[in-house]
């Protein structure tokens, strides 16, 4: 529950700038933008509760983004607990299913969301949190808790998996 | 279009922004078909990257500020009681776990358990009660053996 002494304009503040990067970081892990909603609004009540615990301002950004993250997490394992699968990036259609995805020039999304589903998890965070606006190997690496060379390495060989995939 | 087999991972690698090594820049010098192949992978994971920005740059509703700031709200107006709610069934349950497997002690016996107990006798006593038993309890008098002793059922008096 909020602090009484929590500097609300701030914490506003501070909301208004990252809203949307917090729940691009939760779609990206469940794909689904309810879920990507009420995982947003966990984070930022949580972040409220603890809000003046955290001294220094500039570190919210990389704070919220991982409450965000784990949150994400957690709730697709939840998922995937309950449906028997690896979240939402495997229930794509398939390409073959989807003539309309085809004709609207769909048919590279829709076989990069393939490709992304079949990523190990290690690749797939990496490349997911990293094509979210704003996120540099440092950020990814801060959410992460991982070092950035690992994050560099991590990202190129995902992409070059998702290429080679596309390539004859 | 395929590169020359050997050269296909560095290919891949370059396409994907590796700066290419002085080898790969002699062959690709060399090399029509790797170097057609380069331009249109690059082209290829340019194509990608773009479209994975665009799975990844969805845009929340313009009201979710708003909303999450109402929740944050609704959370700070509820009474305190609601805090302790989570509490209260943390409590419930770690009870319920302790006395489930919490070692059993023996309790210890009343007072009327114990005047029970402290009365009670063996039955092995009256089975080995027989009727030797004054000849057997006696004590024979001076000059007298024990087998001389008739069972007159008189102790030994003096």
């Amino acid at each position: 529950m909020p602090e009484p002494h929590a500097d609300v304009a701030d914490f506003e503040r501070l909301l208004r700038e990252t809203y949307r990067m917090v729940y691009q970081i939760a779609w990206s892990v469940l794909a689904n933008a309810a879920d990507a909603e009420d995982v947003t609004q966990e984070a930022f009540l949580r972040a409220y509760q603890k809000f003046s615990s955290l001294r220094d301002g500039q570190k919210f950004r990389p704070w919220v983004a991982r409450m965000s993250w784990r949150l994400a997490l957690n709730r697709r394992r939840a998922d995937s607990r309950a449906r028997g699968r690896d979240g939402a990036w495997f229930a794509v259609r398939r390409v073959s299913d989807d003539p309309e995805a085809r004709a609207a020039g769909r048919e590279v999304e829709s076989c990069l969301r393939q490709n992304i589903a079949r990523l190990p998890e290690k690749l797939r965070s990496v490349l997911l949190l990293s094509a979210v606006q704003g996120m540099d190997a440092r950020a990814v690496a801060a959410i992460l808790q991982i070092p950035e060379g690992t994050v560099r390495s991590r990202l190129h060989l995902a992409r070059r998996r998702l290429l080679e995939a596309f390539l004859p | 279009m395929s590169p020359c087999v050997e050269w296909r991972e560095a290919v891949i690698d370059c396409a994907l922004g590796k700066p290419p090594g002085a080898a790969l820049e002699q062959h690709l010098a060399a090399c029509p078909v790797c170097s057609m192949a380069l331009a249109a992978w690059r082209k290829r994971a340019a194509q990608l990257d773009a479209t994975l920005q665009d799975l990844t740059a969805v845009e929340p509703g313009p009201h979710m500020p708003a909303r999450i700031l109402a929740g944050i709200e609704d959370g700070a107006s509820r009474p305190f009681y609601w805090r302790l709610i989570p509490a209260a069934a943390l409590a419930v349950i770690a009870c319920a776990v302790v006395s489930l497997y919490s070692p059993v002690r023996p309790r210890r016996p009343g007072p009327a358990t114990a005047m029970a107990l402290s009365a009670w006798r063996s039955p092995t006593r009256s089975l080995l009660r027989s009727s030797a038993d004054p000849l057997l309890k006696g004590v024979p008098r001076f000059g007298e053996g024990f087998l001389e002793m008739k069972s007159t059922g008189v102790k030994n008096v003096q």
